[in-house]
């Protein structure tokens, strides 16, 4: 039997990569899908810390805030691929930084 | 009297013209004209009706009982020992008489109306006007609480400011209806200044309250002397007296109906009326007193100088109303509160005369108002000419006429009322004053209706028509007649014929257990000989009248140059008393207010105003370079911002 208290960090550090993975791909990619997909990424980061400190702490609590991410997380991705399927459809570049009319 | 009863009464009559006002204001322009005519008219019709029947109950009550105060509602109540502020109603012989005045000549007024302002598209917001006055002056005169009173005393100063600047595409009407709200308001602040200082010592503004109070008061102190001056100053800007008197001229501005109801028999007599309600405080300030006295006969001395140099018709009659109110100022001055109350009334029916009769001349020579370019008129308007004779000689005072009775009433009341050789003085003084008033009446009469023709206007003059001169002939009559009527009723019932109805009718009001010693009445034969010295006076004046100005012999000129050069000059200029205030207080107002626009606006006002703008724009300007439209950007300010934030966590935590 592991003791959770060893594997801790090793949980936060990983939960550290991913986040600055999707955090560099939201900066560096154009695509929006893949913009997209990075954000869930440190979504999910975000929910290996809640779950891992749950179980360190032995609180439910963690779990409980991830299941409430996942849901926010679903949500927002109906929004979002609802957004871009219409910009696909009036014949725009699938491409983020050509999207900037509002800064007008 | 029923209280109940004067509370519907006072109700209706209060009522009556405010619907007529709104009726007119609301649908009157969209109605025909015979519509806005006839609600305009009829309204005040109805309330003259009412008022008759609120005069039987006062003549009806018992002796006794002939005031009743009539509680409508409770307006501000700030509980026990705080003020109480009811809407109250007083009905008593004295506001029975000025209901009379009111909605009387006001009505044949508001007839007249209906022919003059025959060709003026504004009708419906004329009859609107007048009518909102009608009311705003019986609110004034009938109201039981101060409070209420100040209110009618600023809405008759608003109705004057509407009907003034009528005709609002005349610059000079503007002008001259702003003076004269301007000038009002002044009155307006002292009465409510004196209101705050009665509520400071009485404890409450109800009429009948503060007059049970009065005997509080020290007699002649300095609180009863300063508030009874500040009611004086309020009379003095209302009733257009020495020094607050220069708005009454320019007023003319508005048209002449109007002149006649407000300018002439209503508002203007206001203030005579304030000094006789308070009576009883004034009673108790003999200083107050002696001011007031002595303002109203200079004003009445220096506006009949006037009269007799102005060539603008209606600014002659103007000058003679100043000149016959500060007569009635005079007389509230020296307690003759009765006498002053009969030439109020008689004054309105001959001065509304005069300035209805003025303005059928007016209407028939199409709007020309100088008498220089009359003359000849009685040949074409003949009528006309009558009844403004039956004014003239009531103004004048020619025995028999109404103006006989109460002038000589007035004057010699005088005569028996005041410290020493005072009372003398005065009284020469008033037959002074009667003989100005007969050279200027007369003056008017005969450069207006007689003598040659100056202009062919005069010839193609035309008489008024039936519905203009039907309310004039009413009042000649009522000038000719009422006099005598009144005199052959008082021989009967009192012993003093000159103002004995008056005196007897207004008894109950003046001669309260709380009011001070009443002004002793004249015996009869000293009466006599006070009537015959003013008569005499009168005619002199007249037959001098007539002399240079219906025979022109002498000549006018000839007259003006054997006199001291300054006196036509002082005359004709008004005394200069509008280059005096345009010296002192306009233009310093003018200068202030430049100096502000050129210097204190641009570099203290706007400099920071402007600082505060440019500084806000920078910080736009700043911030929009940060907006480039790129989602990396946005999200790289987010993460930077999330590393600051953890950096500072670490450093604080590991502190």
């Amino acid at each position: 039997m592991i003791n959770a208290g060893d594997t801790f960090p090793f949980l936060l550090a990983l939960a550290a990569f991913l986040f600055s993975v999707g955090a560099l791909g939201v900066l560096i990619r154009r695509n929006p899908i893949v913009v997209f997909m990075c954000i869930e990424l440190m979504l999910n980061a975000v929910n290996i810390v809640f779950v891992g400190y749950g179980r360190f702490l032995n609180s439910e609590e963690g779990q409980v805030f991830a299941f409430m991410v996942i849901v926010v997380a679903a949500a927002e991705v109906v929004v979002g691929l609802a957004l871009i399927t219409q910009v696909f459809r009036i014949g725009r570049e699938l491409d983020v930084d050509d999207l900037d009319e509002m800064s007008e | 009297m029923n209280t109940s009863a004067v509370a519907v009464m006072a109700s209706l009559v209060l009522l009556l013209p405010v619907a007529g006002a709104l009726f007119n204001a609301l649908a009157g322009p969209r109605l025909p004209r015979a519509a806005v005519n006839l609600a305009g008219t009829l309204s005040i019709l109805a309330a003259f009706v009412v008022a008759c029947i609120m005069l039987a109950m006062v003549v009806g009550a018992p002796a006794g009982a002939k005031s009743a105060t009539a509680h409508l509602w409770q307006w501000i109540d700030l509980g026990s020992g705080g003020l109480s502020v009811g809407v109250d109603i007083t009905l008593d012989p004295l506001s029975a008489v000025m209901l009379m005045v009111i909605t009387g000549v006001g009505f044949l007024i508001h007839l007249y109306s209906v022919g003059y302002m025959e060709h003026d598209p504004g009708i419906a917001r004329f009859f609107s006007y007048m009518n909102l006055f009608i009311f705003s002056m019986l609110l004034l005169v009938l109201a039981g609480d101060l409070l209420i009173l100040i209110i009618g005393w600023a809405l008759v100063a608003l109705s004057s400011y509407l009907l003034i600047g009528f005709w609002y595409e005349r610059p000079s009407a503007v002008v001259a209806a702003r003076k004269a709200f301007v000038t009002q308001v002044i009155g307006d602040v002292a009465l409510v200044i004196a209101a705050f200082l009665i509520v400071l010592h009485v404890g409450t503004l109800s009429l009948p309250g503060i007059f049970a109070a009065s005997g509080s008061f020290a007699s002649g102190g300095l609180l009863v002397t300063g508030i009874c001056s500040l009611l004086a100053i309020g009379a003095f800007a209302k009733s257009a007296q020495f020094p607050l008197h220069t708005w009454l001229p320019d007023a003319m501005e508005g048209p002449t109906p109007v002149s006649a109801l407000i300018h002439a028999a209503t508002m203007v007599t206001a203030g005579v009326y304030l000094i006789a309600r308070f009576h009883p405080l004034f009673d108790r300030a003999p200083v107050a007193q002696g001011m007031v006295a002595c303002v109203g006969i200079g004003t009445a001395v220096m506006a009949g100088v006037i009269a007799l140099s102005q060539v603008d018709i209606k600014r002659v009659i103007a000058y003679s109303t100043m000149s016959q109110i500060g007569l009635m100022i005079f007389a509230v001055g020296i307690g003759a509160y009765s006498a002053a109350m009969f030439h109020l009334a008689a004054h309105a029916v001959f001065k509304a005369l005069l300035f209805m009769a003025a303005g059928n001349v007016i209407h028939a020579l199409h709007d020309e108002q100088d008498i220089r370019l009359m003359g000849g008129l009685s040949a074409t308007m003949r009528n006309t000419e009558r009844c403004f004779l039956s004014g003239t000689f009531a103004l004048a005072g020619i025995p028999l006429f109404v103006g006989f009775f109460s002038k000589e009433g007035l004057l010699g009341f005088g005569l028996t009322n005041g410290p020493g050789a005072l009372p003398w003085i005065l009284y020469i003084v008033g037959l002074g004053i009667n003989v100005l008033t007969g050279l200027y009446a007369f003056r008017l009469w005969a450069t207006v209706f007689r003598g040659e023709p100056q202009t062919a206007r005069v010839y193609a003059a035309h008489e008024a028509p039936p519905v203009m001169l039907g309310p004039v002939a009413i009042l000649a009559a009522l000038s000719a007649g009422l006099g005598v009527v009144l005199a052959i009723w008082a021989l009967f019932i009192h012993e003093n014929m000159l103002n004995g109805v008056f005196t007897s009718f207004l008894a109950p009001v003046f001669t309260s257990p709380n009011s001070g010693p009443v002004a002793i009445d004249l015996g009869l034969g000293a009466a006599v000989l006070a009537a015959i010295a003013g008569t005499l006076a009168s005619l002199f004046g007249a037959g001098m009248a007539a002399r240079i100005w219906l025979q022109r012999n002498p000549d006018a000129s000839v007259i003006t140059a054997r006199l001291p050069r300054a006196l036509p000059q002082l005359s004709y200029n008004k005394f200069y008393f509008d280059e005096i205030y345009d010296a002192l207080l306009v233009r310093p107002a003018l200068g202030l207010a430049t100096a502000a626009r050129k210097v204190v606006e641009p570099r203290v006002m706007d400099g920071w105003v402007r600082a505060v703008g440019d500084a806000c724009s920078e910080l736009g300007a700043w911030a929009r370079d940060y907006q480039t439209g790129l989602i990396r950007d946005y999200a790289s300010y987010m993460i930077a911002a999330a590393g600051v934030f953890v950096v500072l966590t670490i450093v604080l935590v590991s502190r």
